[in-house]
């Protein structure tokens, strides 16, 4: 059965690439719908530009990205014949836009975290994180504009492999299948590697 | 000489399994022996508690939005794009 492509194109009231319906964009886009079409380029420049910024660390490459991301898809949203593919591809492309020609720069840190060798200890109590979302009170916005902070300083520490699992499958809801096929690995191998990092990023969350 | 497995083992053993839980990838079985686990082991329950709210804080990233000069940009460049050619079409 074929998916309705008018799934809501305008996309309002969601935010992030989580819940998107790519393959109904890509339908309606390729029908000729504007709204539609609209909407996928919009997604892919945001795509580019959580990416630059959560896996690459620096939000002033995101604006290639964004623009390498716009093109390629507005050239590949007319011609593809799998929608459903459609998402696999546009993380395959984002990557590529943001780290193929990338060089290693000089304040990345020096050692990246050793995951394969990080064993879980339930040793110490755990703070509890705050992810409610911003806006009730001053002292919780303060602290979760702390806690994304400290995330983002988090994923800097992870091997650039690590670190696009987590995007890919935590941050952008990738399934495990797909994140395996964005990244070139087994589907066992992201989950061991997910868990690792999760491990990791719960210490760094909890370090004072 | 047989050796039993003492209560580090198991909570190792578990927290292995802690990110499957957390993805509702464990069997029935597998679930609710992680659940008594966690209800007796206050160590594992809080490991578990920070692993699942540290998974969410990584969801709540996802919904990072442009920033407004980025945004209006990202649109202009939309705009332009969209008025420079064609729409894009499936190939008959």
């Amino acid at each position: 059965m074929t998916k309705r492509a008018d799934v809501n194109p305008s996309g309002k009231g969601r935010v992030g690439g989580r819940g998107t319906d790519y393959a109904a964009l890509v339908i309606a886009a390729q029908s000729g719908s504007q709204a539609a079409m609209e909407r996928l380029l919009m997604q892919s420049q945001e795509v580019a530009y959580r990416f630059s910024l959560l896996v690459c660390g620096h939000a002033d490459d995101a604006e290639d990205a964004m623009q390498e991301a716009l093109l390629k898809t507005y050239r590949h949203a007319g011609q593809i014949k799998a929608p459903e593919a459609f998402r696999t591809w546009l993380y395959r492309t984002v990557k590529n836009a943001c780290l193929v020609s990338r060089r290693r720069r000089a304040h990345e840190p020096a050692q990246l975290a050793s995951l394969d060798e990080l064993m879980p200890t339930a040793d110490g109590a755990i703070r509890i994180i705050d992810v409610e979302d911003p806006g009730r009170r001053p002292d919780q916005v303060l602290e979760n504009r702390r806690l994304r902070g400290t995330l983002r300083a988090a994923l800097q520490k992870l091997s650039p492999e690590h670190r696009l699992i987590v995007f890919l499958r935590e941050v952008e809801g990738l399934s495990t299948k797909e994140v395996a096929g964005v990244v070139g690995v087994s589907e066992a191998n992201v989950k061991t590697r997910l868990h690792r990092a999760r491990l990791f990023l719960r210490q760094q969350l909890e370090a004072p | 000489m047989k050796t039993t497995p003492t209560s580090q083992d198991r909570c190792r053993a578990l927290l292995e399994e802690l990110s499957r839980f957390i993805d509702g990838e464990l069997t029935g079985a597998e679930r609710r022996s992680m659940v008594r686990h966690l209800h007796s082991c206050p160590c594992c329950q809080h490991l578990a508690h920070g692993l699942k709210q540290t998974v969410d804080l990584c969801q709540k990233a996802g919904a990072t939005r442009l920033p407004g000069d980025l945004r209006t940009r990202a649109r202009a460049r939309i705009t332009m794009l969209l008025a420079s050619g064609a729409p894009a079409r499936r190939r008959s």
